[in-house]
């Protein structure tokens, strides 16, 4: 109940309030366009967050995210191309209603399911968040160490079906975060004299450089996308009978991306493609699914807008990022000095509660802005290409420069853009490097406390029974992972 | 964006990851450790990092030279599929190449020519590279996002941006 009443209070904020409506704007506008993901709209305002207070800039954030899911089925129902990944299921009903003469009522559908998940995700993300970071709260040094580990842990499950290579990013990521003062004797490391290095690397360049510039390297050589016929687009809200026809794959969605958003690595894209599969199962009209069925629409949107807020309960509780855009968030609590994890409900609670009361404008915002939005997208699609990418790298150049009003920032996001497109070259998965990055500080410095603590003996972390019950997860979730990755690639006789 | 087989990417990731390991191991091993040092050191986890690194690029590197595997199968298909059209990769890669040098050059420039001045002529360049041909909008379009951008960041924001040599100039 105190979280709820605090975050009524935050709602009384103008700040809070114009960075829900703001952040859902540019979500919107940046899921619309196709191969601008959530996390690359997130990252894109990543820098222009640096000046604002803590609670503003951590809403805007989650807004965006919040508005790119229901932006990214605008382009999946319109021109048949998922604005983002997590889009892709919209595309198989959404693109047919269109094709039909239905696209508004598809748009209508994609908007009010977004909406109930929204809704459903954040009072999901309230009631579980505090409860798991109160268990956390007992922890000491060995138990954050272990944590780190566990957080590490879902490296598998974020790997994209290759452990190997998602070890590998890991432990780049991990050397990322060992750059600049030693956390225990403040020794130097990996400087090479240069003074830009000494504070270490902000994980916003690195995550600016990971999703922006190499999405930008990468689209300039992709073909252009279509174009949306503005004349028989026009939102039309579904009306009693399709509310009640809705019901069941709308609450499918809810449960379906529930799970999956407190699970990390799993993610609005499975959670939408399981929501239509079981949704289609349960449906009284199984045969019009792939036809332009509006239940094939509801299903995957109520789903990615659950996992918009779902997503973030492993972050807050426990400080682990389980999906790019939560890494993106962490991101901008980092940049604000703010740590995610169980010491935030004690440091920072004013953020977390007016987080989840700027979630709840930023859904009633979707809703508004949803309605109102429509023209501007498809405008905003069927801009020329080339303006679009020369618009985007010329805001993130100039983002990144105002950081610290440094050219070497220019050159280090360069030049991680240059490494994220050879990952992609080489099918390297990102985000278990963003996640050693974030988890890196976190892991190293708490493993040497605990044993500056156990005077050398490495058993404190098997005799303090968080750290020991954090590390058997760890392990069972690594075996589970690694178990599912070896049963995918065996070969079925 | 097309990639590359999975044994061969299997193969450059290992050699790539283990070649780096063994250069930051050799780096870390280097760092001196101060009066205040704990019994890991400063040293300590880097190592073992890179340590794993190493191990899990020699994994790799053995995935890739194993025949038989199911991504050799579906190497054979890729690597088919890539030699179809092996122009296409060739130009994305070009193209990318080409607006990272668009880009490094607006880094050299930042500083002489001022920040109004360089990010229009860097939005120009990347929208003329990318397929943009008529003159007057990308004009147009430099001519606006320099000020606009200016005015958002320097004037509402207070962000400093660098002013080129052109206060010198006007102030001789």
């Amino acid at each position: 109940m105190d979280a709820f009443l605090q975050a009524a209070g935050g709602l009384a904020s103008l700040g809070v309030i114009a960075a829900a409506f703001g952040g859902v704007l540019w979500g919107i506008l940046g899921g619309a366009l196709p191969g601008i993901s959530p996390s690359i709209a997130m990252a894109l305002l990543l820098p222009f967050t640096v000046g604002l207070p803590p609670t503003v800039a951590i809403v805007l954030l989650a807004s965006v995210y919040v508005g790119a899911e229901y932006g990214g089925s605008i382009p999946a129902i319109l021109i048949r191309t998922p604005g983002t990944n997590s889009a892709s299921a919209t595309v198989i009903d959404g693109f047919e209603m269109a094709r039909q003469g239905k696209a508004g009522d598809a748009l209508g559908i994609s908007l009010v399911s977004g909406l109930v998940g929204g809704l459903f995700g954040l009072l999901v993300l309230v009631l579980a968040t505090e409860s798991l970071a109160k268990v956390a709260l007992a922890f000491t040094p060995a138990a954050y160490f272990s944590l780190g580990v566990l957080g590490l842990s879902v490296i598998a499950g974020l790997s994209g079906g290759s452990l190997l290579k998602g070890l590998v990013a890991a432990c780049m990521g991990l050397m990322i975060a060992f750059i600049g003062s030693d956390p225990v004797s403040g020794v130097s490391r990996f400087t090479f004299g240069s003074p830009h290095l000494i504070d270490g690397v902000k994980p916003i360049i690195i995550m600016v450089g990971l999703f922006a510039v190499t999405e930008m390297l990468v689209q300039i050589g992709e073909p252009a996308w279509a174009k949306a016929d503005a004349a028989t687009s026009r939102l039309k809200l579904p009306d009693w009978a399709m509310w009640k026809r809705l019901f069941r794959p709308q609450a499918i969605g809810a449960a379906v991306g529930t799970f999956e958003g407190v699970t990390p690595g799993a993610g609005g894209t499975v959670a939408a493609f399981m929501a239509y599969s079981e949704s289609k199962r349960w449906s009284r009209h199984p045969e019009e699914y792939g036809h332009g069925s509006p239940e094939g629409v509801a299903a995957p949107e109520a789903a990615n807008n659950v996992v918009t807020a779902t997503a973030l309960v492993p972050l807050l509780s426990l400080g682990i990022p389980g999906s790019n855009s939560a890494a993106i968030l962490m991101g901008g609590f980092l940049i604000h000095g703010l740590q995610p994890g169980p010491m935030l409900f004690q440091k920072a609670p004013d953020v977390v509660y007016g987080l989840y009361g700027g979630l709840l404008f930023a859904n009633i915002a979707m809703l508004l802005i949803g309605l109102v939005i429509l023209t501007p997208c498809i405008w905003l699609v069927n801009r020329p290409k080339p303006y679009l990418i020369a618009g985007i790298l010329a805001l993130v150049m100039t983002g990144v420069y105002a950081l610290h009003q440094s050219v070497f920032d220019l050159a280090l996001v360069l030049a991680v853009g240059v490494l994220g497109y050879c990952m992609r070259l080489l099918r390297i998965p990102v985000l278990p490097m963003v996640l050693g990055l974030v988890l890196g500080y976190l892991v190293e410095s708490n493993y040497r406390r605990s044993l500056l603590i156990s005077g050398g003996e490495h058993s404190i972390f098997l005799t303090d029974p968080v750290s020991a019950g954090l590390l058997a997860l760890a392990l069972v979730l690594t075996l589970y992972t690694g178990f599912k990755e070896f049963s995918v690639r065996k070969p079925k006789a | 964006m097309s990639g590359i087989g999975d044994r061969a990417a299997a193969l450059v990731t290992g050699c790539g990851g283990l070649v780096f390991s063994v250069v930051y191991i050799l780096a870390a091993r280097r760092i001196e450790d101060s009066l205040l040092a704990d019994p890991v050191g400063a040293s300590g986890v880097p190592v073992a990092i890179g340590g794993l690194m190493a191990l899990v690029s020699t994994v790799l590197i053995l995935k890739g030279l194993l025949p038989g595997s199911r991504s050799a199968t579906r190497d054979t298909a890729q690597q088919a599929h890539a030699s179809a059209r092996p122009a296409a990769s060739l130009r994305t890669h070009a193209l990318a190449g080409g607006l990272l040098l668009i880009l490094a050059a607006y880094l050299i420039a930042l500083p002489w020519l001022g920040y109004v001045v360089a990010v229009g002529l860097l939005a120009a360049a990347i929208a003329w590279f990318a397929g943009g041909r008529q003159t007057s909008v990308l004009i147009g379009f430099a001519v606006v996002t320099g000020p606009v951008l200016w005015l958002v960041f320097d004037f509402a924001l207070r962000v400093r941006m660098p002013a080129g040599i052109w206060p010198t100039l006007f102030a001789g």
